[in-house]
């Protein structure tokens, strides 16, 4: 009988199922695992994680923001021969930007960011960030990983996915995506986000079990499967389908026992949500997304939430006028109000991140059609206390275009570099005491103000 | 200078461990792996198990129970479908929301089908309690029960099981008497949630979200 027909017929009769076994395999790996352990046991340190634990919100924002009304704007007062700001099709109130301080220096944001304001004080942008796309599902794809994917295929991590390897501390659902994609290739399978379409979904992922037999026979029923086996296992070279559903299992048992699901209910009549009802636009979409996404942290429920505070910023035509800054208002309002309330138990951000993004920008020049098409020079703001206050890098001051800056002090510089999201992300994986090497460019180290290494 | 010290030593240990690991034959250490279906090496990355996708999942629970969940496309996209406009990826993380999800979608197919074929006198027409003799007062220690697990596990898992001793039916028998015996009256009361609970359980188990 061939080897092949026997492990056929032995898959059909079960015989191959009677228990665990210690193989050939496992035991090279664990050998060359132990050597590369013991070999590389003096760069540990620098590998090691932060055990603050620190919490991450990356707020993004869908459809490619327009950056001149948000966080790259222009001064009206001068003239600009690659852009035109359309100052006479905007409301008065989405005219003129605002001089900020940051770090002891004046900078202009946008006419729509006045929530984001009181928290001047933890913000760092990045300016001038070369997406190297028009394209949506392929920007996505990069801003969510800060790595070019492959076509539209993401090849890195989501950067919550990131955020949640390095400082998760086993909380029950240490990544959350609501309304967004996330992407694990590197981490075990515990980092892998739990997705919500809706954050109203979030009473129907860690509440009651629907349709719940006696609590004897969903004891029984909890039994027998802790008792069965897969008989296709053999063949998963990661974790066994088994352990991970057993773990999924058990981590939804200790958040039903936890009641926690009461966090969630924005409309109930106490002290805590009058609070959230008071701080965010609970009625929204955009409020709702936030207020979900500042209560996974605030309950401890997760590490890191990659949440998509609004869409509808992809404003082609004669809408972008209108649409464009009310819309950037209402996610900014929501984002300034997650900002407080996430402040109320982290006043200075020692172990809070958050980071706001789109995955373009929105062209300099006005179109035909009256609106803004797809541009590359996009911007992210990050609000935390790993990296220093201020503006690092800069787009084109006259067209919006992509120049080089200095990698030591993020001013233009011809011999310098051109900011890439792979930039961005390693400065703030390594900032946040992760590895930045997966990104294959040096993180900008002079903009760091502190590693979260232990 | 002392970091390639101990990375030298590191790789050193390494090959020889390799040697001596390669030389370790099924044959020389009379053991061979009894759960192997093919040797692992051969299992290339590609046809490692995955985890059904959203519709995939829908499809085998609706054609395993008889009944299509009715909140399935609510929770589609948490469940990992794409939209092929934001999301272009299958989700297929084997995480708490799937579990969680998948679990309500069990317990609601399995007590309809469960129902369903309490109702219905034609034992061929019946998808859970298809070789139960009368499904009337359903008895956990009915003479077919083993009969009925093993068309369940061919049913949900594709596997077909000889005999009443087979380990893949012990958790299922379990499930169906433990506490009860057969000459006790109360047995029947909750016959019809155990049912529903091993239904339950064979779309819940790894056999059946994998491939």
């Amino acid at each position: 009988m061939s080897k092949r027909y026997r492990n056929k017929l032995d898959s059909l009769t079960g015989a191959h199922c009677r228990g665990p076994h210690l193989g050939r395999r496992a035991l090279l790996q664990g050998v060359l695992g132990g050597a590369a352990m013991y070999a590389l046991a003096p760069i540990r340190p620098l590998l090691a994680q932060d055990t603050s634990g620190h919490r991450f919100v990356a707020c993004f924002l869908d459809g490619g923001w327009d950056v001149l009304l948000a966080a790259d704007p222009r001064d009206p007062s001068g003239s600009y021969e690659g852009i035109d700001l359309g100052i006479e099709r905007l409301a008065p109130e989405f005219q003129d930007p605002r001089p900020v301080s940051m770090g002891g220096t004046e900078h202009l944001w946008g006419p729509t960011m006045l929530a984001l304001e009181p928290h001047a004080d933890l913000a760092t942008f990045f300016r001038g960030i070369n997406m190297n796309t028009v394209s949506h599902d392929t920007a996505k794809s990069y801003s969510h990983t800060g790595r070019q994917p492959a076509g539209a295929l993401a090849r890195g991590d989501s950067i919550g996915t990131v955020a949640a390897s390095v400082h998760d501390k086993g909380s029950l659902l240490p990544n959350a995506a609501i309304s967004v994609p996330s992407f694990n290739r590197g981490f075990d399978n515990r980092f892998s986000a739990i997705r919500m379409n809706d954050p109203r979904e979030i009473s129907d992922l860690i509440g009651p079990t629907r349709n719940a037999l006696s609590d004897g026979v969903e004891g029984l029923l909890h039994q027998a499967l802790e008792d069965a086996y897969s008989c296709v296992s053999p063949a998963y070279s990661g974790r066994l389908p088994e352990d991970e559903l057993r773990i999924s299992r058990d981590r939804i048992k200790r958040l039903q026992e936890q009641d926690v699901i009461a966090r969630f209910d924005f409309n109930a009549d106490t002290p805590e949500m009058d609070e959230i009802r008071s701080l965010y636009p609970i009625n929204t979409g955009t409020g709702r997304s936030v207020a979900t996404a500042a209560q996974l942290l605030r309950t401890e429920l997760s590490t890191a939430v990659t949440t998509r505070v609004r869409g509808g910023f992809d404003t082609h035509a004669g809408e972008w006028a209108a649409d464009q800054p009310q819309r950037l208002v209402e996610a900014f309002d929501a984002i300034g109000a997650m900002l407080t309330h996430l402040r109320n138990d982290d006043p200075s951000f020692e172990r809070t991140t958050v980071m706001v993004y789109s995955e373009f920008a929105r062209t300099p020049k006005i179109n035909g059609d009256g609106g803004r098409d797809h541009w590359f020079a996009d911007s992210v703001m990050i609000f935390g206390s790993t990296l220093k206050t201020g503006v690092f890098g800069a787009s084109n001051e006259q067209d919006l275009g992509l120049i080089s800056v200095d990698p030591t002090t993020g001013r233009p510089d011809e011999g310098g570099v051109q900011l890439r999201p792979e930039h961005v992300m390693a400065t703030l994986v390594q900032s946040l005491g992760g590895d930045p090497s997966p990104y294959r460019e040096d993180p900008l180290t002079a903009l760091i103000e502190k590693e979260l290494t232990p | 200078m002392i970091w390639s010290k101990r990375m030298a030593t590191g790789v050193a240990f390494a090959i020889v461990s390799s040697l001596v690991a390669m030389g370790c034959s099924e044959g020389s250490s009379g053991y061979e792996d009894p759960r192997r279906i093919v040797d692992a090496e051969q299992v290339p990355e590609t046809k490692r198990i995955r985890r059904l996708t959203a519709d995939q999942f829908f499809a085998s629970l609706e054609i395993a129970t008889g009944q299509r969940w009715d909140d399935q496309e609510q929770f589609a996209a948490t469940l990992g479908r794409p939209d092929f406009a934001e999301v272009t990826v299958e989700g297929r993380e084997m995480s708490v929301g799937f579990a969680k999800l998948a679990g309500d979608a069990a317990r609601e197919t399995c007590r309809r089908a469960v129902e369903q074929d309490r109702n219905t006198a034609d034992a061929a027409a019946r998808t859970i309690l298809r070789r139960i003799g009368s499904t009337e007062q359903l008895d956990p220690f009915d003479a077919n029960v083993g009969d009925n697990l093993r068309y369940l596990v061919l049913r949900f898992h594709g596997v077909y099981a000889t005999d009443d001793a087979d380990r893949r039916l012990q958790p299922w028998f379990t499930l169906l008497q433990d506490g009860l015996s057969a000459t006790d009256e109360g047995r029947f009361a909750e016959a019809e949630d155990r049912w529903v609970a091993v239904c339950t359980g064979l779309a819940l188990h790894p056999d059946f979200l994998t491939y």
